[in-house]
Formats: structure tokens, C-alpha cells, sequence
């Protein structure tokens, strides 16, 4: 059967054959099998060629197919080859190839971009088609996610912190993977690099529902379009089942105008994300037909026959209003079979089974793209460093000459520019105290220096308190926190305020005042547990009983002590980021106002504690106001005296630690120093800058592959990872920067010979 | 037809490939490397499926030696590399088995691409026949194993990732012809269905 009449780059030829590639049909479908299905519906008699790469490319197997091509994986094919026979396959009149696999697509464009029978974009349509789809979204008018190219620990860890809705590890080639954190985010982001060849690269999550228009166009004509609302999908985010309907006209109106001016020609998809209010978010733009494209046919549209014909039929209405897929067992080809069970050699299974066209293989040869940062261009060079990226200490440290190393040198003035930074940026929002939160950094200095600068302690214990009291930090004034507030016990405790942990904890203070425990204390309170994010702390006041209890418990103790009453949110600002810190703190505070009610009078004290991130300052006085601002009414009309403790964006940039290359490591390119993970006990959590003293400064080092190993003899001690060390010598000094809160007060003897400190009393 | 059952002959007549050493410790070295690499995946099926793994298919000029095995890309080993050391592997485990050769039906446009990349490398394609290729496997127990793509199959008319095989022989043996060798001889496994 042939079919009239138009081919894509002009001359009117008739069909007789087309060649499908991309015939897999499993849980990660390729669009093949539903194109072949689409053209057979419609013309049963056309002749329809199944190519792929592997004979367990399920669709091969089906009597839609008339003739398999099997070419050999992508690891075996020399392109040369390749290229010369599909010229061959396409050079009998009738012919014509819809390739439904991207990089096929992609290498297709580059080496046969002029052979007629193609019907694929060239390749200036399919680099314009890119990954994120940039120009695509301005065309459609429709926004991208924010997203993240530069895969430093840094950049991913702040692109990561500052997503509220996790993030996406995308791959160049293909693959996405949702991410948590910045250490799963690099890990996902080598496997796919590792599957996939090519970059990765971060996208923020865009909520809503996923959406996609299917399209076709012949030499920058729109033939055809369809809408899908996705209504189920695989635990991959597949479309299993989706309602069709027609294109909305302002998006039509933006495809037209978009397949023009790339001169489009074949199948075409975007992948979308419509917002609760209705906005589009163009998430993928693929160069080949969706693998529901079959779906859109069985309800009226058949998109690969208007491919064909060059010509979509007149539509007045759907045929149906959806599709769902169902799963059917075929015999396989008795002169085709299957490959057999390949031997695992470890625990995992190969990807080759998730992919027999083999698209990994071929990204793996790198024919369609050059790296896109190679690892040359973030070589270390002095004096390329951007001061303003500096995080400060370098200017502050002083030359290493002569002193034993590794040692800690504090840098008080960061500390202070810090606190004066937090106390400018908060200024306008009331009534205000800084605590300064004593388990982050206890060093004697930086106790005095928060003194002196007019803050409070928050202790969690009364070690801290009296510490912390020592030095100047009266306990008197002091915010106690922390299931262990009254560790080690004492007879008489005096501090500002108390945050009550639990309800236990409540019955626990008021048997201890029955017992002559005399406590003395302006403001007792609650700490209230976060909704959505899992914490071991805080009350969770979901039910009335708790409720109630600690309406009554907080009443009765505040009248023992005549004491006001407060509440406490805290939970790490660096791990939420600012958004959900905000959402959270809001939130969780709302009972507040009920509380109010029930004991007759406002909280004088509200209490915000969480460890800031370094680098979210800036954001701290606009979330707190945020907070002030949806939180509960007693935050607006109660003017309660507001306490702040953000922890480690205070003390963190005020200690660095500086150490000796001792040794170079077996790799080559890592690194052994005399400091060890005791000294920089977070080191291999989070990116601690690293500076190199070259003779008369310090200067930064720059984003890598190398690590930086502590001298001890422990798999974990990597004090950083992922820096050029390249051009670092025995002998050089360097200085690892942000030890000032975790890092100094965690800190541990280890590895030097020396007995351990003995915990308990005689 | 007869011609193509002279090639099966030809193909009576390759000796089973083994690789050569120099006695220096260039090949000591290189052998023991990768006989260690094997030996970190402790059982013998996790050896055999970690060696196609370890040494990638691909084209070698033979005679090959140990030191010989890694180029740019890697450690590279035809089928004859694969199953000299797989023999090694089940030696070393104290395994009962034969080494064997076998006739393979690729797909029709499949030959082309291993005839090219062999040239390139200055590799000799005369495995390669008009029809079909030979192969080497190893038979153990009652079974075979292709040491290239680490999988057991049943002998003659089983279907491996190269393509249909079409006949098998233990060393030295008859060879085993599957019934519709003349058929794939003539089509191929490219052929409509009927």
C-alpha cells in the first residue's frame, strides 16, 4: 500500500514503508511500538520496518512489525557503517524513517541531515532543543525551573538548600533522579554521568500537574497537535493512563510560530507542568513523538499518519476522552528469540535490560557533544580568584611560618562583623535579643566577644550555662533548651527562660519544685515540634489531651515561679533552607494564639532557634518578618520580646583551621595532611573552603577532583573532596576554612597517642 | 548453499585461541593483574560474568599476549581472549569442562560493523563468513557458556545477543547442526513474518 503524498524536504513522494526505530515497549517505553501501532490502525496494509539495537527491544516482537533490522549495540556499531547502510535502507522510493530514540535523533541530525527519507528535525532544530529547552520556553512563553549547571560541592549544596521543594539531577543525555541533599545530589549526578556520559545538572521540582503536548510538522509547518493531562503514571513518572484534548489556542498559536522558526520537521513533545493557577512550566523538549503517542490516536488524533500525509484530519470532537495502557503477552518471534539471562557479575543488575536500544552506549561515545566544563578549565591559578567570593579568612590569617601545625586559629572580627551583619538585618522587626547558642562554639574568646557585644547564652545544659556564665554570658539572662536543660542536676538553676522539650518534661520541673528544687526563671515555655519535617524534639500538640496538659502544666509552674510564658521553634535552617524554615516556624507557632487564650495573657518571649547556613544571612531578617507576619496574631498585637539564636551563621566563619601536606596519596591527585577528622569533625559533610598560602598570601583553591586526606588511619577521615589540589606541593600550608562552630566544639583528640578523656565523676 | 557448508568446514580447521606469553615479566605482571581483578568476585559465575566486564569485546591482532590485552581504551579481548581465560577461571575453581566453538547467524547488517572495526585495527576478520561467524564457548556440565556475553545457552538453535547459533562442537568433536541450518543460512534471522 502506498500512501499520498508529501515528503519532508519537498519533493511529493508516496509511502510504502516506513522504518521505525525505538521499538522497546516496557515500564520505560519508547515511542516506537505506539507509532508503528498509529500508522497500522490506520493503513493496515502499509509495510512498517521495526529497527533497533537489541532483540529484546519488546516491540519488535508484534505483528504490527513487518520486518525487523537489528543493528548491532551502540558499543559494536562503527558509525561509518551505520550511516552508509541507513542511506541504503532509505534509497528505495516509498521509504521513510521515523527514528523514535533522542540520540539517535541527535546523531541522525548531524551525519545524515540531508537525506530526504528522515523524518526527524535537522540539526540546528535539535541544538536549538537543548537541554534545559532555554529558547524553547521563551518561544512558548513558558518559564523553566530554576536550575543549577555548576556541579561544585558548594554550588549544589546551595542550589540544593535554597530549593524548598528538593531538586532534580538531570542528565545531558537523559535520566532524572529527585534529590534530597548536596552529597545524594553529586552521588546521583556521577551515576547517571557514569550510565549516561555527558553533564548533569540541578532543576528545582516545580509542583503541579504533569502535562505534555504531542506534535508533528513537515519543513516549519505545524501539521498536528495534542494535549495529554497525565491521570496515572509508572513509579518512574511514566504516562500510564491520560486524558486527551485538543491544544489550547494561545499555546497553538506559540507552537506554530515555534516549529517555523526551527524549521521543524517530524514528531515532537514538551513536557509540562501546569501550576495551580494555570501557568506552564516547560519541563523536557524531546526531538521525537511521546511514547503515548498511540494513546492520542485510539481518541482521534493519529499524529505519525499526519507525519506521513503531511495532512492532520478535520477533528470536531475526540473520539474519547482518554486512554489507559494494559499489559499484554506476546510470543516472540520464533526466528528472532531473546537474548538469554546475562550473569550478573555483582548485587545490581546492568542497565541494558532497562534500555535494550542501548541509548547509555551510544551517549557513552560522545558523538553528539564535547564536555561541557572540562576539568582543565577549573584548574587552580593564583590570582584568578573573585575577592568578593572569599569568604573572608584569608585576609585575616596570618602567614603559617614557624608554627607547629596543624592548629586552630580563631578569627574573632568575623565573628563580630557577623553578629553586627544579623543585628543591622533584623532591626526593624521589633523587640529583639541575640542568644548566642553555646554547643555551636564555646571557645573562650568568642563567648566573651558575644558578651560583650550584648547577647545571651542558650545552653542545653548547665556545663554550658555555667560555662557560659564564666564568661560573661550571665546565667541569669540565659535561654535553656534541650531535653537535658537540668544535666548535671543541680539544687538551685537560674536562668532567663526555660523551653520545655516535652510534656514529661513539664510534670518532670513541677516534681522537681514539689522535691525544693528552687529554680529561678522570668519565662517558662514550650518548644513546639515542626509539623512536616521529622524531629526528635519539641512537643507535637495535635490533640486536645496534649494540649490541655500543657495549657495547665506551663499555668502552674509560671504561677510557682511568677513567670511569664513563651514558646520555642527550632530546627536547622541549613538542612530546610530558608523557605520551609519559615513555613515551618510559622506554622508550628500558630497554637500560640490558643494558648493565649487559655492562660489569659500573650507569650512574652518568642523564641527562634534553628543553625542558619553562612550564606543565608541575607535571607534570615525577610523570613523571620515573613514569620512575624503569618504567624500567629499574638506575634503582631502581643509585641512579645522576640529571642534569636541562629546558631552557626554567627561563630562558624570565625575559626580555620590551618595544617601541613605531609604526603601524597596513591590517586595522584589526593592529598594527606597532619590535621585529621578529630580536628575538622564535619569535614566531609558539608564544603569547607580551602586556601592555599603561597609564599605571602593566602589564596583560595578552586573546585576539583581531588580530596584532602587527614592523616589518621580511617577510611572516613577526608577532611574535603572535590578541589583541585593539582598544583599543591609537600610541605605547603593550608588552611581549611568555617571551623568555628561544629568543628571547634565537636572537635576530638585522635590519633595521637594519647589516653582518652575519662567521662564521669569520683 | 555447498559453499557456505565449506565455510562451516573452514571453520573445523581454527585451532582454539590461547594466549601467548613472553616469559618476561611484562605478560607475569599483566596476567596476574587481571587474574586477581577476576578473583575479587569470589564464586565462579560471579569470575565468569566480571570477565567480559573486566576485558571488553572488541578487536585483537593475533597472535595476542598478556602485556597486550590493554590499549587506550582499556583491556579489549575477542571471544578466543574471553574463553582462554574463562577456561583459566573454571582450571583455577577445579571445574570439569571442554572448550568448544560455535557457528553463529548475526543479524544481516550486524557483520559489516565487526568486519570495519576489525580492519581499523589491522585485526583479521576471517571469522567472518558471509553468513555467519565463528564463535568460542565453553561447554561445562551438561551446558554451554559464551564467555563473551556471560550467559548459559542451550547449544545449537539458542539465540544469543550475536545472533542464532547454528552449530556447536565440543574440542576436537562432531559438530551439533541445527535442524534449520539451511533455512538461516538462506534468511537470515531478519525474515518476515509469515
Amino acid at each position: 500500500m502506498m500512501i499520498e503524498p508529501i515528503q519532508p524536504r519537498g519533493h511529493v513522494m508516496k509511502v510504502g514503508t516506513v522504518i521505525v526505530s525505538g521499538m522497546h515497549s516496557g515500564p520505560n517505553p519508547s515511542p516506537g511500538l505506539g507509532v508503528a501501532r498509529s500508522l497500522k490502525l490506520a493503513r493496515p496494509g502499509l509495510r512498517i520496518v521495526g529497527l533497533d539495537y537489541s532483540s529484546n527491544s519488546s516491540g519488535l516482537h508484534t505483528d504490527k512489525v513487518d520486518e525487523v533490522l537489528l543493528f548491532p549495540e551502540w558499543n559494536e556499531m562503527d558509525i561509518d557503517t551505520w550511516v552508509k547502510q541507513i542511506r541504503q535502507l532509505l534509497e528505495t522510493d516509498g521509504v521513510v524513517m521515523i527514528p523514535c530514540l533522542d540520540l539517535e535523533v541527535r546523531l541522525l541530525a548531524l551525519e545524515l541531515g540531508n537525506c530526504s527519507g528522515i523524518l526527524s528535525p535537522s540539526a540546528d532544530a535539535v541544538k536549538f532543543a537543548g537541554k534545559p529547552p532555554f529558547e524553547v520556553a521563551e518561544v512558548m512563553n513558558m518559564s523553566v525551573p530554576a536550575s543549577e549547571f555548576s556541579t561544585d560541592w558548594p554550588s549544589v549544596e546551595r542550589f540544593t538548600r535554597q530549593s524548598s521543594q528538593n531538586v532534580w539531577v538531570k542528565g545531558e543525555n537523559y535520566e532524572a533522579f529527585k534529590s534530597h541533599s548536596s552529597l545524594e545530589a553529586i552521588a546521583l549526578g556521577n551515576m547517571v554521568q557514569q550510565t549516561w556520559g555527558g553533564d548533569w545538572h540541578l532543576e528545582e521540582h516545580v509542583r503541579g500537574q504533569e502535562c505534555g503536548i504531542a506534535f508533528c510538522a513537515v519543513k516549519g509547518r505545524l501539521i498536528d497537535a495534542v494535549f495529554m493531562t497525565k491521570s496515572l503514571q509508572t513509579g518512574e513518572g511514566k504516562t500510564w493512563a491520560g486524558e486527551i484534548s485538543e491544544v489550547p489556542t494561545d499555546i497553538q498559536t506559540h507552537l506554530e510560530e515555534l516549529v517555523r522558526q526551527m524549521e521543524w520537521t517530524g514528531g515532537g513533545e514538551l513536557e509540562l507542568i501546569q501550576s495551580w493557577n494555570g501557568e506552564f512550566t516547560l519541563m523536557e523538549f524531546n526531538p521525537r513523538f511521546p511514547a503515548w503517542i498511540h494513546g492520542a490516536t485510539v481518541c482521534g488524533a493519529n499524529l505519525p499518519l499526519s507525519l506521513i500525509t503531511g495532512t492532520a484530519k478535520q477533528r470536531t470532537k475526540l473520539a474519547s476522552p482518554g486512554f489507559t495502557r494494559v499489559i499484554e503477552e506476546i510470543p516472540v518471534r520464533p526466528n528472532l528469540g531473546l537474548s538469554p539471562f546475562i550473569w550478573p557479575s555483582g548485587d545490581f543488575r546492568s542497565s541494558s535490560g532497562k534500555h535494550p536500544s542501548g541509548m547509555p552506549q551510544l551517549a557513552h561515545r560522545r558523538l553528539l557533544s564535547a564536555p561541557r566544563v572540562s576539568d582543565d578549565q577549573s584548574s587552580f591559578s593564583r590570582g584568578q580568584v573573585d575577592r568578593d567570593d572569599l569568604h573572608g579568612f584569608e585576609r585575616l590569617l596570618e602567614p603559617p611560618s614557624g608554627k607547629i601545625t596543624p592548629f586552630r586559629q580563631v578569627l574573632l572580627p568575623l565573628f563580630t562583623k557577623k553578629v553586627e551583619e544579623l543585628k543591622h538585618n533584623v532591626k526593624d522587626l521589633g523587640q529583639f535579643v541575640l542568644a548566642h547558642s553555646v554547643k555551636t562554639c564555646a571557645q573562650p574568646t568568642v563567648l566573651a566577644e558575644a558578651a560583650r557585644l550584648g547577647m545571651i547564652a542558650e545552653a542545653t545544659n548547665q556545663a554550658e550555662l555555667q560555662n557560659a556564665d564564666r564568661r560573661g554570658l550571665k546565667a541569669s539572662n540565659a535561654i535553656l533548651n534541650g531535653p537535658a536543660k537540668w544535666w548535671p542536676s543541680q539544687n538551685e538553676v537560674s536562668c532567663g527562660a526555660f523551653f520545655a522539650d516535652s510534656v514529661d518534661e513539664l510534670r518532670q520541673v513541677r516534681q522537681m519544685l514539689d522535691d525544693g528544687f528552687r529554680l529561678d526563671a522570668n519565662v517558662v515555655g514550650i518548644r513546639i515540634a515542626p509539623f512536616r519535617t521529622p524531629s526528635r524534639f519539641g512537643v507535637d500538640i495535635s490533640d486536645a489531651k496534649t494540649f490541655f496538659d500543657v495549657v495547665e502544666l506551663v499555668a502552674s509552674i509560671s504561677h510557682r515561679l511568677g513567670a511569664s510564658w513563651g514558646m520555642h521553634f527550632h530546627h536547622a535552617e541549613s538542612d530546610l533552607g530558608a523557605e520551609r524554615w519559615q513555613l515551618e516556624c510559622a506554622s508550628a507557632l500558630q497554637v500560640a494564639d490558643s494558648m493565649a487564650n487559655e492562660l489569659g495573657a500573650s507569650p512574652a518571649v518568642l523564641d527562634f532557634g534553628g543553625g542558619w547556613d553562612v550564606e543565608d544571612m541575607s535571607l534570615l531578617g525577610p523570613s523571620l518578618k515573613q514569620v512575624l507576619l503569618n504567624g500567629p496574631s499574638v506575634c503582631r498585637e502581643g509585641a512579645p520580646l522576640l529571642v534569636l539564636e541562629p546558631g552557626k551563621i554567627l561563630c562558624q566563619p570565625s575559626a580555620v583551621i590551618v595544617t601541613q601536606v605531609i604526603a601524597r596519596s596513591r590517586s595522584g591527585g589526593d592529598l594527606v595532611v597532619d590535621a585529621a577528622l578529630g580536628d575538622i569533625p564535619t569535614g566531609p559533610y558539608w564544603p569547607h573552603p580551602i586556601a592555599l598560602f603561597d609564599g605571602s598570601e593566602w589564596v583560595s583553591l578552586l573546585p576539583g577532583k581531588d580530596r584532602l586526606l587527614g592523616r589518621s588511619c580511617m577510611e572516613n577521615d577526608v577532611l574535603a573532596k572535590w578541589i583541585n589540589l593539582k598544583e599543591i606541593r609537600l610541605g605547603d600550608y593550608l588552611a581549611v576554612g568555617m571551623c568555628g562552630a561544629y568543628d571547634t566544639s565537636m572537635a576530638y583528640q585522635f590519633g595521637l597517642g594519647t589516653p582518652p578523656q575519662e567521662i564521669g565523676r569520683q | 548453499m555447498s559453499s557456505k557448508l565449506s565455510d562451516l568446514e573452514a571453520i573445523g580447521n581454527f585451532q582454539l585461541s590461547s594466549i601467548e606469553h613472553h616469559g618476561e615479566i611484562c605478560c607475569e605482571i599483566a596476567m596476574r593483574q587481571i587474574l586477581a581483578l577476576l578473583d575479587c568476585y569470589g564464586d565462579v559465575g560471579s569470575q565468569l560474568a566480571y570477565l567480559p566486564e573486566l576485558i571488553r569485546w572488541g578487536p585483537v591482532v593475533w597472535p595476542i599476549h598478556w602485556c597486550g590485552l590493554e590499549n587506550s581504551e582499556g583491556l579489549v579481548g575477542d571471544c578466543g581472549v574471553h574463553a582462554d581465560i574463562a577456561a583459566r577461571i573454571l582450571n583455577r575453581f577445579k571445574l570439569s569442562y571442554s572448550r568448544g566453538q560455535a557457528v553463529i547467524v548475526p543479524s544481516k547488517l550486524v557483520a559489516e560493523h565487526w568486519k570495519s572495526s576489525w580492519s581499523k585495527v589491522g585485526a583479521s576478520d576471517k571469522w567472518i563468513f558471509s553468513n555467519f561467524v565463528y564463535h568460542e564457548v565453553v561447554h561445562i556440565g551438561a551446558r554451554w557458556w559464551d564467555p563473551t556475553e556471560a550467559c548459559w545457552f542451550e547449544g545449537e538453535d539458542a539465540f544469543l545477543k550475536a545472533g542464532r547459533v547454528l552449530a556447536v562442537r565440543i574440542e576436537g568433536g562432531p559438530w551439533k547442526v541445527s535442524e534449520s541450518f539451511n533455512i538461516n543460512l538462506q534468511d537470515g534471522i531478519q525474515s518476515s513474518r509469515k
